[in-house]
Order: structure tokens, then C-alpha cells, then sequence
């Protein structure tokens, strides 16, 4: 009901005020400066996956959908798929966390994958939080957390940042969701104070909610207009980051994301500083409307 | 540091669409409604029309012109331009019509044509240029219209491009002279 209203309050609002406007930019904060609900958490695997010289790096992004179905069964599921079980990164998204539990639910789900982890609340959500992390295999440090230009009428979004230790080198990797119905001009100046400043080695991925529309006040897609225009954001954002140096290895792998029976392209790992090995898109893994979206990378000398 | 720009008219997806599946239906339903239905105001009094529409032809809104040529068949076009929070989309639509059936002021019709639009999405940041596209495609739209001094249609419509088929839809509302 609550989800009704808020509907139905935001299309009546949009229309009224005619477009979607952004925030101001913020910068990356410390996590140590971050306190009160919003505080970030961490944790560190049980036994330190130091990995002198690692071959390639796995990267894997998934968004979990509004807190995502139990840690065992999301870790069940990544080991019985011989694509996620060698994941070394693991960002998700839509991670969720509640006072009245004993640790964030991501504190379980690292606890199974044996991995580092970072969990950063975006926004309160039912009676916790909902937010970003990242879990790795790899140490993990120098966490910061940016709060995401603020959309009319929408809710906050962030990302999450922290230094990856790979064999004596640090790769820079980044966990962001981005806002839903967005234009792409309000998509790329939501990213944009994210990526703009990263290191030339990183790592940015996470749900770009790249979907196929151009978006009427944010609350009309111009479904008919797509079938001709080409309206797609996933390419678009592609072109932005190429512009900046990132490529998505899993561009041409097709959809990340199923609903109301439209197949979008939303979620990526955008790679730059790096050799890029491979990628994949995990469609067998239906635990949310998205699929695990994986990259391989190869560490090189700057 | 690399930075593109695009700047196409997308010529290749046009030729394939004039080939494609999408296309022959189109045409295809067009000329299975075209013969053997009674058709009512065979010479229009009031042959002009000028209305603006809801979604329809022009994405989220538009304005029309047609003009009734022997009570059966009708020309007009459609063009709309909307900003989309720093995107721009427009588009017009030129098109064929025909009433299929009706009474008086009440009638069912078609109408089917070619659909052009452009896509302009300025940067919004120093550091890209943002993409701006050309593309072609064609819709059918069928509805019903009342038509005497007031015009109004309500319709169903498939607009077709090189990224397939959508169905779609449209409330315009005018005058006509």
C-alpha cells in the first residue's frame, strides 16, 4: 500500500514539477566519518585469501533484489555454478540490514563465501537499511562511500569504493546502483562524480539500471518511440565510460535482467587500468529479477 | 583521454526494417483492411482536421493535421518534439488513412505510414559529447473516431523499427473545418 502511494504521490509530483532533476555532486567520504544509521560495516574473512600471484581476478556483480533471498541459498547457488564458485569480487546490490539481526545479512553471506566485506547503507529501508557491498577474497581497505546525485522524488543511492590487494598491486573497485527511470542525462551525471576521480587501475560495477527507454518525466517510457529510436542507455553508458577509459567486457553477452517480461541490459563491471580476460552473464541463477554478471581481469604493470 | 561522439543516421537499420518481417506485416494488415468495407461519409463536409494528441505517434504527445480526400481516404502527419530532462526527442509521422466503417459522426479506422525520429542527448558532463541518432521506422494505428466539428480518436497502434514491434496507444483530440 505504502509502495501504492508512493506511486501514485511521485507521478502526480513529477508531472506537476515537469522533469527530473539531479543534486547536487557530493564527494567520497571515509567511512570512519560516516556515523549514525548510515555507518558502513565491515568485516574480514576467517582465513586471508593472500594470493601472491594470481593468474586472473574474477569479478562478479549481482544484484540481489530488495535484500535478497537467504545468505545459504545465495551461496549455495554461487557454488553450484562453476562460473560463480571461483569468484574472488563480489559486488552486490540491494543488500539489506536490520537492527533486530545480529550482523548485516551480507556478514552471513561472506561468512559462507569466506570472504573480506563492506557493507554501506544507502537509505532506511522497512525497519533497517538497504544499501551496497562488496565481499572479496582478496584484503580490502581505504573504504569510502559517495552519496549518488539525489533525484526529484526519488530515493538516495550510493557507492562504495575500497582498494584491492592483488599481489602486491592495488586495484581500485567500486559497487553502485543507480537510480531506475532516469533519462540518460540524468544517468550519466549520477555516475559521473563517481568515476570521474578513480585511479586509472579500477573496477566500477554494480546495476546501472541501463533499461531501453527514454523516460517521460520519469514515470511514462516511451515504449512505441523504442522501437525505433535508439532510446537503449546500456550502449550509451558504454560509450560515456569508453570515453573515460572503462570497457564492459560484457556488453555484447545480451540481458542481466528479466521483468514484466522486457529483457534489459542493467548491470556491468566496467574495467579499466587492467587486461581483460573474459566475461560472462549467469541466466541459470534465479534468485532475483537480475543475473550474476562476471569478468575476468588480468593485473597489469602501469 | 578518448572521447566519441556519434552523430549517425542509421541508414543500415532502415534497409533492414524495409526487409524485415515487421515491415511486411504492417503492409500486409494495411491492405487486408482496405477493400469491402462499407464506409459512411463519402463526401466529407468538413475535410481538415487539426488536433493534439496523447501518447500516440509522437511518444508522449503531438500535434496532427489531416485532411479527408474523398471520404474515405485521409492524409496528415503527425510531429512532436519532447524534452526529456536534456534529451530531446523528435519525431513525425506523415500518414495514409481510411475509415473502415461507420455512421454519422462515428467511425472505425486506420491509418498506416513511415515514422521518422531523431534522438539528441547533449552532454551533460565536460568530459563526453554526448550521441544524437536518426532512425526509421512505420506504425499502423486503428481506432475509433468521432468526427463532426470536435474530433476525437481513440486507437490502438504498432510501431515498428529495427529494434522489432511495440503496441502502443493514442487519444487525440481536436476540430475540424
Amino acid at each position: 500500500m505504502d509502495l501504492v502511494k508512493h506511486t501514485i504521490s511521485v507521478a502526480l509530483l513529477a508531472f506537476a514539477s515537469g522533469c527530473i532533476n539531479l543534486g547536487a555532486d557530493a564527494a567520497w567520504t571515509p567511512i570512519t566519518q560516516i556515523t549514525g544509521d548510515l555507518a558502513p560495516q565491515t568485516g574480514a574473512a576467517a582465513t586471508t585469501a593472500l594470493i601472491a600471484s594470481p593468474d586472473t581476478v574474477r569479478i562478479v556483480t549481482y544484484n540481489i533484489r530488495d535484500g535478497g533471498v537467504a545468505p545459504a541459498e545465495i551461496a549455495a547457488a554461487f557454488a553450484a555454478n562453476p562460473n560463480l564458485a571461483r569468484a574472488d569480487v563480489v559486488f552486490i546490490q540491494e543488500a539489506e540490514a536490520f537492527p533486530e539481526e545480529v550482523a548485516p545479512r551480507i556478514a552471513t553471506l561472506a561468512a559462507v563465501l569466506d570472504t573480506s566485506w563492506i557493507y554501506a547503507p544507502a537509505r532506511a529501508e522497512k525497519t533497517g537499511t538497504l544499501g551496497d557491498a562488496i565481499l572479496s577474497r582478496y584484503p580490502i581497505d581505504n573504504f569510502e562511500v559517495i552519496d549518488l546525485p539525489l533525484a526529484t522524488l526519488k530515493r538516495q543511492r550510493i557507492a562504495v569504493g575500497a582498494d584491492l590487494h592483488v599481489g602486491g598491486q592495488i586495484l581500485r573497485v567500486v559497487s553502485t546502483q543507480l537510480d531506475t527511470s532516469l533519462n540518460i542525462s540524468n544517468r550519466v551525471r549520477q555516475l559521473h562524480p563517481v568515476v570521474i576521480d578513480l585511479p586509472t587501475a579500477a573496477l566500477v560495477g554494480g546495476d546501472f539500471n541501463t533499461n531501453p527507454f527514454a523516460w517521460q518525466d520519469g514515470i511514462i517510457p516511451l515504449v512505441g518511440a523504442e522501437a525505433i529510436a535508439n532510446t537503449d542507455q546500456a550502449p550509451m553508458i558504454d560509450n560515456y565510460m569508453s570515453g573515460l577509459g572503462f570497457a564492459n567486457p560484457t556488453a555484447g553477452r545480451g540481458n542481466t535482467e528479466v521483468r514484466y517480461g522486457i529483457s534489459s541490459r542493467l548491470d556491468a563491471v566496467y574495467a579499466r587500468g587492467v587486461e581483460i580476460v573474459g566475461g560472462g552473464v549467469e541466466r541459470n541463477v534465479l534468485l532475483s529479477d537480475h543475473y550474476p554478471t562476471w569478468i575476468d581481469v588480468r593485473l597489469v604493470a602501469l | 583521454m578518448q572521447i566519441f561522439h556519434i552523430d549517425t543516421v542509421d541508414v543500415n537499420a532502415t534497409l533492414d526494417f524495409m526487409r524485415s518481417p515487421s515491415r511486411r506485416t504492417l503492409v500486409g494488415l494495411a491492405l487486408a483492411t482496405s477493400g469491402g468495407i462499407s464506409v459512411a461519409h463519402a463526401s466529407p463536409e468538413r475535410p481538415n482536421a487539426l488536433y493534439a494528441e496523447l501518447l500516440g505517434k509522437g511518444g508522449a504527445w503531438g500535434i496532427g493535421y489531416d485532411h479527408e480526400l474523398s471520404g474515405r481516404f485521409a492524409v496528415g502527419a503527425v510531429a512532436s518534439f519532447s524534452p526529456l530532462d536534456g534529451q530531446r526527442l523528435y519525431t513525425l509521422s506523415p500518414y495514409l488513412g481510411m475509415t473502415l466503417v461507420g455512421r454519422g459522426h462515428h467511425h472505425w479506422f486506420v491509418d498506416a505510414g513511415p515514422q521518422v525520429e531523431r534522438l539528441v542527448t547533449p552532454s551533460p558532463v565536460p568530459e563526453w559529447k554526448g550521441m544524437t541518432s536518426t532512425d526509421f521506422g512505420a506504425e499502423m494505428s486503428s481506432g475509433y473516431e468521432y468526427r463532426d466539428h470536435f474530433l476525437f480518436r481513440i486507437y490502438g497502434e504498432a510501431i515498428a523499427g529495427a529494434r522489432g514491434v511495440e503496441p502502443w496507444v493514442g487519444i487525440s483530440i481536436g476540430w475540424t473545418w
